[in-house]
């Protein structure tokens, strides 16, 4: 890492998770993050707006605090400007913009999508990849192809984290479902019969997770997890297998929050290794939402002098990760 | 049996595509492999469906006219179909080679035929132009019918066209020229074309984080 590297402040605040972070180039100087669990439910947008609201002054005190040079020595600030909740990404912009402004730094607007592929070609080996992005508001294959990030294929209806969390409460699991659905899972192996829905290279879930839901009247709660489990993800599999046998790309992406399950990695990897490409997944504790994806993406902005004037900074719930001009990306591998 | 296989042409994603001869005539052996990656049940219950649906659905449409290779033969327990071998490239292969005039007869001409399979119940499930051989000189041949089925649903059909509108999209930068040719095709080989494309973009605006001028294309 050179000195010339820019340092980047990014601020990410999509939906449950308020998080703080400041890289120098793909190094973590610092890095806060705090998550909204709701108390009962989903995630409410305007409860999570005003927690994210009460986080920021706190982690922000933390990440100074842990930084050795003060905070008039970054280059500039990103935030994540798109998609998400409308009343979360608007009190992060606000932040941001406050932040900037205080510091006279430019605004970086970041694509949250395109941060978490940055972020996994960043700390990983992982350059020209088939991404599968899984978390609880998204799921899609991403791959780079002329200038953008494309999307060969996606949920048609809910996420798969989304999913997973509906089933949970269904089954009176904790929230988030995903890691509780993946215990209840390991203590069965008895396949219950699901419906399989993939459609070329996307895929739709409410199906599933309605037919789930109806099987808790006569089934077992590991015998429904764990079913359930293998139904979706071997329907993810399938469609990234579909998509890299016709990308041929050189290596496979996991990354999202549901990149965490031990499960579905097993299954992606075993399709890299089907279709000779290189498997590589995002380390848990960065493959949920994080500040570190928002100010990585920032540093690619920056050297590409993309900066968000604040008149026009207003955020953007759904923006998706083919509408953003990549003008960073080199296909050889040298990153 | 007079049946010869040659070599591996090609691993997709789903079966190993080989050639070889039955007597003097080449064709394709496509054998559905298991995928370790998912539950024995699931990868039986899927291989077997699909081998089914593609063999049924296949010969139907080749009957009813569309251009589709002839099925030559099923072996169901090794998970294998024997297909005629169609000469040409892939259509995605050419796709970025060929002028947009002659492009746009190419994709009118599919269109068509996809909707003379919709307009007889045939949902191909997997319609991309990586499952169009293009035949010389330029006649456009639908292939891999492993996610078909018949059914009258709207909503099947409009799977059909937003699979080959999002593939489209991702893969080519003229992709709305490209459809508007191929919607252009498909109304006119399907007389209740327009509902189905009425019906897509429905679809298209239950997904997440679609633009709101993207719906009303």
């Amino acid at each position: 890492m050179t000195a010339t590297e820019p340092i980047i402040l990014g601020f990410e605040g999509t939906a449950h998770t308020a998080g703080i972070a400041v890289v120098q180039g793909t190094e973590i100087l610092a890095n806060k993050s705090a998550t909204y669990i709701p108390s009962e439910g989903g995630i409410h947008p305007r409860e999570a707006a005003v927690f994210i609201a009460k986080k920021f002054p706190l982690l922000l005190q933390e990440v100074i605090s842990q930084l050795s040079f003060n905070l008039e020595e970054i280059d500039a600030i990103a935030f994540s400007q798109g998609p998400g909740l409308g009343p979360c990404l608007r009190t992060t912009a606000t932040v941001a913009r406050a932040i900037a402004l205080k510091l006279k730094k430019p605004l970086l607007g970041v694509n949250h999508c395109v941060a978490h592929v940055e972020l996994g070609r960043a700390i990983t080996p992982a350059n020209d990849a088939m991404v599968l992005y899984v978390s609880g508001g998204n799921t899609q294959l991403i791959a780079y192809m002329n200038g953008k990030y494309r999307i060969m294929g996606e949920t048609l209806d809910i996420a798969i984290g989304n999913a997973l969390d509906t089933l949970g409460r269904h089954l009176d699991l904790p929230h988030p479902g995903g890691p509780y659905i993946e215990r209840e899972a390991t203590k069965s192996d008895n396949l219950l019969e699901l419906p399989y829905t993939l459609k070329g290279m996307s895929f739709s879930f409410s199906g599933i997770v309605t037919a789930a839901k109806k099987l808790k009247e006569k089934c077992s709660i590991p015998d429904i997890c764990f079913s359930f489990q293998e139904y979706t993800f071997a329907i993810l599999a399938e469609a990234t297998e579909r998509a890299l046998s016709c990308t041929k790309k050189e290596s496979v992406l996991l990354t999202g929050g549901v990149a965490a399950n031990s499960r579905l990695q097993d299954m992606i990897s075993n399709v890299a290794d089907e279709q000779n490409s290189i498997f590589h997944v995002v380390p848990k504790d960065l493959a949920g939402d994080n500040g570190v994806m928002i100010a990585m993406a920032g540093v690619l902005l920056f050297r590409n002098k993309v900066f968000l004037p604040i008149s026009e900074s207003q955020v953007i719930p759904r923006w998706r990760a083919d509408q953003v001009e990549v003008g960073w990306f080199d296909e050889s591998n040298n990153k | 049996m007079n049946l010869t296989i040659s070599e591996e042409l090609t691993k997709g994603a789903e079966a190993i595509i080989s050639r070889g001869a039955f007597v003097d005539l080449l064709i394709i052996i496509k054998h559905r492999v298991p995928k370790l990656y998912r539950h024995p049940n699931i990868d039986s219950m899927i291989r077997l469906h699909r081998i089914r649906a593609e063999a049924k659905i296949m010969t139907y449409a080749w009957k009813i006219g569309v251009n589709v290779p002839s099925l030559l033969g099923i072996d169901i327990q090794n998970y294998s179909l024997f297909i005629e071998s169609i000469q040409g490239e892939l259509l995605f292969v050419v796709l970025n080679d060929k002028p947009m005039n002659e492009l746009s007869q190419i994709f009118s001409k599919l269109g068509d035929q996809i909707g003379v399979l919709h307009s007889n119940d045939i949902i191909h499930g997997d319609l991309t132009v990586f499952n169009v051989i293009l035949k010389e000189p330029k006649i456009p041949c639908i292939i891999d019918f492993g996610l078909s089925k018949i059914s009258a649903d709207i909503e099947a059909k409009a799977d059909d066209l937003l699979t080959f509108y999002s593939t489209l999209k991702a893969i080519h930068l003229e992709f709305q020229n490209l459809f508007n040719s191929f919607l252009q095709g498909y109304l006119n080989g399907y007389s209740e074309g327009k509902k189905t494309y009425q019906q897509m973009k429905k679809i298209q605006s239950r997904a997440r984080y679609i633009a709101r001028d993207e719906r009303l294309v």
